[in-house]
């Protein structure tokens, strides 16, 4: 549903993209992960029209942005990364406007506003002007106006950064509703959580170029599996432990958390109890653990996600 | 949906929702007129600018003038009314500026440039608003006028002709206010500098003196520029004095600098970002 290849973007001796390629497939979400300044905003605007790439090429359902923008816009819904819905106009006059734009009539207009009103928790505040409006309403209702006329292909440039976690999570399932429905989703985000909780796949991107995609497991798996962490309830036990150990693998960390590579998930951690307990040493905690994002992130670029990309 | 579904249904889709032709930019203009229509009818201090900057103006320069005119013989009321309605324009075309500088801060132009409405729209709602409060701006401050005296020596036909040209002055203005507001983006910096276009061109204009009481090496100049055109039109419509040059001269300049800033206007708003 949409494709990219080789997408490239400067702005004068700024290289903002350096060959992005992605695909889309239809009733999908696809999420693009990276720090800030990495290119996802400029990605998404040449997916939307708004920017003409230096080279490369992508399409939306085979229309090509370059060459047949006006088909692309009317088949997409965009919501950027401010909220940019009229602050003087109250919620419904924000929807009816949008839909009036998008060739719904007066009737259908003010019935569909209705209706996203009351889908986006919303109606209650439905006469009051966006201006007094909270964060989280303001980014309710600028999906709710980038769905007014059902767009087959939805972008969402980091829709909930700067929201508090209840909004985040109000979003979300809002997000989840909109792919039940069957649109095609396409969201930027520097949360690698959003990511794992919303993206069938995802793209990692950093300094104009795809360095990673696949599922999130695909990515998690790509750091190493799973490890098993145990926590000493005395750190002079370490070097015992250490020792116990040795041959199951290499043994992270210091004091009294450890970390173990667990390839085989449980067997390995019922191993390590047995062999640590025959000894009488007390352990206060063990678990095993699959890799954050945030540690994909850091392995593939060799810096954290919360770096400005420089 | 399977491949074939969702290509016929992206099809209807891009037939239903094309943006190119005249119906579109019309309708288009019109919804987007509405919206700025219903905020400037939520701004209350632009409502009370219109009504009262115009009036304080024309009051102002009356007191301080008016005798100094008698005596070159000019009937300061008559003279100046068409001036300070060009003056009006100016303001309203002004407060259009830093609504669009406004849009383009929120990222609502972003908004439009993304979905399928007319490139022209957003020119085109601009205009149309802004004529409307531009309307009103000349008929308060005309009525105004007339309390002090002021008179149409001429038809009402004049009057309507006052009107129309009046309105293509703002439709030009509000055109090269939208290039400056595209431009500078900044609302701050639009805002400040809202005065660099509008002090010289309406105050090196024979629309408050004649073009004699300049310095010698301006008067070409002053002589030769949009407003001077413009105010001494409007000023033949209402004193039924010589009429074709000026007007002539005033189509020409506002025709004009309409096409050249509306493409302008048009293309930069596509770059927006």
């Amino acid at each position: 549903m949409v494709q990219a290849k080789g997408l490239k973007k400067s702005f004068g001796n700024m290289v903002a993209l350096r060959g992005i390629d992605l695909a889309v497939p239809a009733g999908s979400v696809l999420g693009v992960l990276g720090p800030n300044g990495a290119g996802k905003t400029t990605t998404i605007n040449c997916l939307t029209t708004l920017l003409k790439p230096d080279a490369g090429w992508a399409a939306i359902a085979g229309y090509d942005v370059v060459k047949q923008p006006a088909a692309v816009r009317a088949l997409i819904g965009v919501t950027g990364q401010f909220a940019a819905v009229d602050e003087e106009l109250t919620a419904r006059e924000n929807l009816i406007l949008f839909g009036r734009l998008l060739r719904l009539s007066a009737r259908q207009a003010a019935h569909r506003a209705t209706e996203l009103l009351e889908q986006f928790d919303l109606i209650e505040a439905s006469k009051r002007r966006v201006k007094e409006f909270s964060g989280g309403m303001r980014r309710r209702l600028d999906l709710a106006a980038s769905i007014v006329a059902e767009p087959l292909v939805l972008f969402l440039d980091e829709p909930t950064t700067g929201l508090d976690p209840r909004s985040r999570r109000q979003l979300w399932d809002m997000v989840r509703a909109l792919q039940a429905r069957g649109i095609t989703i396409l969201l930027t985000t520097q949360y690698l959580e959003e990511a794992d909780e919303l993206a069938d796949r995802i793209v990692v991107i950093d300094r104009g170029t795809v360095i990673a995609e696949g599922t999130a497991d695909d990515l998690k798996d790509r750091v190493g599996g799973t490890f098993c962490e145990l926590e000493l309830a005395d750190p002079k036990d370490e070097m015992q432990v250490r020792q116990l150990l040795a041959d199951l693998g290499d043994l992270q960390g210091r004091g009294s958390t450890l970390t173990l590579p667990a390839p085989d998930g449980v067997a390995t951690l019922s191993e390590v109890v047995q062999r640590v307990s025959a000894t009488g040493i007390v352990l206060a905690d063990i678990s095993l653990r699959r890799p954050s994002l945030d540690d994909v992130f850091f392995a593939l670029t060799g810096h954290a996600t919360g770096d400005e990309a420089s | 949906m399977n491949s074939a579904d969702l290509h016929s249904k992206a099809q209807s889709l891009v037939k239903l929702r094309h943006e190119s032709g005249i119906n579109r930019a019309i309708s288009d203009s019109l919804l987007i007129a509405w919206r700025n229509l219903i905020r400037l009818s939520r701004t209350p201090a632009v409502i009370v600018s219109v009504l009262l900057f115009p009036i304080l103006f024309f009051s102002g320069f009356l007191l301080a003038f008016e005798r100094l005119m008698s005596f070159q013989g000019i009937d300061y009321v008559q003279y100046l009314v068409p001036i300070i309605t060009l003056q009006a324009m100016f303001f309203t075309a002004m407060g259009s500026a830093v609504t669009l500088a406004k849009d383009i801060k929120t990222g609502m132009l972003q908004r439009c440039r993304a979905m399928p409405i007319s490139r022209a729209a957003v020119l085109g709602g601009l205009i149309l608003a802004y004529l409307v409060r531009a309307i009103a701006a000349t008929i308060i401050l005309l009525t105004f006028a007339h309390l002090y005296g002021f008179r149409f020596q001429t038809s009402f036909i004049a009057i309507l002709c006052y009107l129309v040209l009046t309105l293509l002055f703002t439709t030009t203005a509000v055109a090269g206010y939208a290039v400056f507001a595209l431009v500078l983006r900044q609302p701050d910096l639009v805002n400040s500098l809202l005065i660099v276009p509008y002090a010289p061109l309406l105050l090196l204009s024979t629309g408050f003196s004649p073009v004699e009481n300049f310095p010698q090496w301006l008067q070409p100049i002053v002589q030769v520029q949009p407003v001077s055109h413009t105010a001494a039109a409007l000023r033949a419509l209402v004193n039924g004095t010589e009429l074709l040059v000026p007007l002539f001269w005033s189509l020409v300049w506002l025709i004009g600098l309409l096409i050249a800033f509306s493409l302008i206007a048009v293309r930069l708003y596509q770059r927006v970002s």
